[in-house]
């Protein structure tokens, strides 16, 4: 059932997603195309040109992601909170397989939403000006920093960073669902309370994070030896991508249950 | 074994109480009306048998189930808000309810469909809201499911369609199962009905066979539920 679930809610977003992807490589292609041309004449139409095509492309590169947010939290409210829910919610599929179809597409187009903003990177990359600044960029010498884990620490480190990725990824839309599913078991005012309710896990969560992130450095100040001080890189690592995972668990594991236990128990169709 | 059964329902809205005590139960192959003004509670129980609001006490039950996911195979709900989103067109509608329902019988959709010259490429916000209306409850009534949840079919159409819907409801629906028909314009449905249920306030007022209350009250459904549900004043 997940899958058939999955399967409507990439239907049902890529209609959006598409072509959004597909402006975005079509502006890196023409920023790109005027790079050249700029270049090879010297006609300030094409100066001219060109910066209008830079910001138009930085937009589109802000706007794709802006876009992939916003519309993964809003077919979580529209699809399940307004009135067609009235049809997701008599379907034959348990609540985990709504907000898990819910997640795993919006875990899939950040994904996807990932690669075409580095497709576009790499074709404007391409172009005369960006690809002078990457040529200054990578003449630095980097070796310094390769050299300062093995090929096997490096490798579950990016592993592991991927997976907190994953993670903090979707503690950010269960965070939204939760947001949203308790606003929406409300009689009144429901899109109101759940931007009220956004606002106040996000202040509550930064608030909790400075403090937790401040008694973090003096415990780690204080420690015999001090581990920031010991001089192990991979030590350093490690533990702080074991702390992205857990709170990322943590946070992700809270706004699920959250969410579950409202759209459970009170859920409250208009 | 009732197909749908209430003991002791209750459901509170903060200070309201939307259901009180309901006691009732609806055995297979029967056409129930569920019959009562504005506010007297039946939206209400039909979302608890569907599984949109948890009772605040008592119980419902499907098939004996409580409902769940597997009471959702067993029932066709048609809520009185349309809820097809607006971008699919009927194609992706059919391949969706194909998808979900496996009693589902797509060319029953389609004959409909065909029947009301509804062009299978329409999308659902090009269509007027009687067409979708109508598309919805081609959608409900093409299932073979056992219990049918029909809330107010008729509430905000017009006299021709209100009979095409009536029609379809006789017409498509399996025989072996049972419809519950919400709707407070009940000379409109009578003829179809088997039974009644009286919804006050929340409470059973009455719940009886049509052929009893013609028989022994000598009156029509409609005739009773206007002495029933008089305003005093």
């Amino acid at each position: 059932m997940l899958g058939k679930l999955l399967k409507h809610e990439l239907r049902a977003t890529a209609r959006i997603m598409i072509p959004v992807y597909l402006l975005l490589v079509v502006s890196a292609c023409l920023f790109t195309l005027t790079m050249f041309l700029a270049d090879a004449y010297d006609l300030m139409a094409l100066d001219i040109f060109l910066g209008i095509l830079s910001t138009v492309f930085t937009i589109t590169l802000a706007g794709t992601l802006v876009c992939n947010t916003a519309l993964m939290v809003y077919r979580f409210y529209k699809n399940l909170m307004t009135d067609e829910g009235y049809l997701m919610f008599t379907l034959p599929a348990t609540v985990d397989g709504l907000i898990c179809s819910k997640l795993l597409s919006a875990l899939i187009w950040s994904a996807c939403t990932v690669l075409a903003e580095a497709l576009a990177l790499w074709i404007s990359a391409r172009g005369v000006f960006v690809r002078e600044g990457l040529e200054l960029l990578f003449a630095e010498d980097w070796s310094i920093i390769f050299s300062l884990f093995s090929t096997g620490q490096w490798i579950s480190f990016i592993l592991q960073a991927i997976l907190a990725l994953v993670l903090s990824t979707s503690a950010s839309f269960l965070l939204f669902y939760a947001a949203i599913a308790l606003g929406h078991s409300f009689a009144n005012h429901k899109v109101l309370l759940s931007v009220v309710f956004y606002f106040a896990f996000t202040f509550g969560l930064q608030t909790f994070g400075s403090f937790l992130s401040v008694f973090g450095i003096v415990y780690l100040a204080t420690d015999t030896p001090p581990l920031f001080l010991a001089g192990d890189p991979a030590v350093i690592v490690q533990t702080v991508l074991l702390i992205v995972l857990a709170g990322s668990l943590v946070l992700a594991a809270v706004f699920y249950i959250v969410t579950r236990l409202l759209l459970k128990k009170r859920l409250n169709l208009a | 074994m009732p197909l749908l059964e209430c003991k002791q329902l209750c459901k509170r809205y903060g200070a309201v109480q939307a259901l009180n005590n309901v006691d009732l139960s609806v055995e297979p192959g029967r056409i129930v009306g569920l019959l009562g003004p504005n506010g007297s509670g039946k939206s209400t129980l039909l979302k608890i048998a569907n599984g949109l609001l948890t009772p605040t006490s008592g119980t419902l039950t499907i098939d004996g189930l409580a409902p769940g996911t597997e009471t959702k195979k067993l029932v066709s709900y048609l809520p009185e808000r349309t809820y097809l989103s607006r971008w699919m067109n009927v194609v992706q509608l059919l391949d969706f309810f194909c998808d979900f329902y496996a009693d589902f019988d797509r060319e029953t959709a389609e004959r409909m469909l065909t029947a009301l010259e509804i062009s299978p490429k329409l999308r659902i916000r090009q269509m007027s809201k009687g067409t979708q209306e109508k598309v919805q409850l081609i959608l409900v009534m093409s299932r073979k499911a056992r219990l049918y949840l029909l809330d107010e079919p008729i509430g905000g159409v017009d006299p021709a369609t209100r009979d095409y819907i009536i029609r379809t409801i006789l017409t498509h629906y399996n025989p072996a199962a049972s419809v519950i028909l919400s709707t407070h314009l009940i000379a409109d449905v009578e003829e179809v009905l088997d039974d009644v249920i009286f919804i006050n306030k929340g409470t059973v007022a009455l719940q009886s066979s049509v052929e009893a209350i013609r028989s022994e009250r000598q009156c029509s459904v409609d005739e009773l539920f206007r002495e029933v549900f008089r305003y005093v004043g």
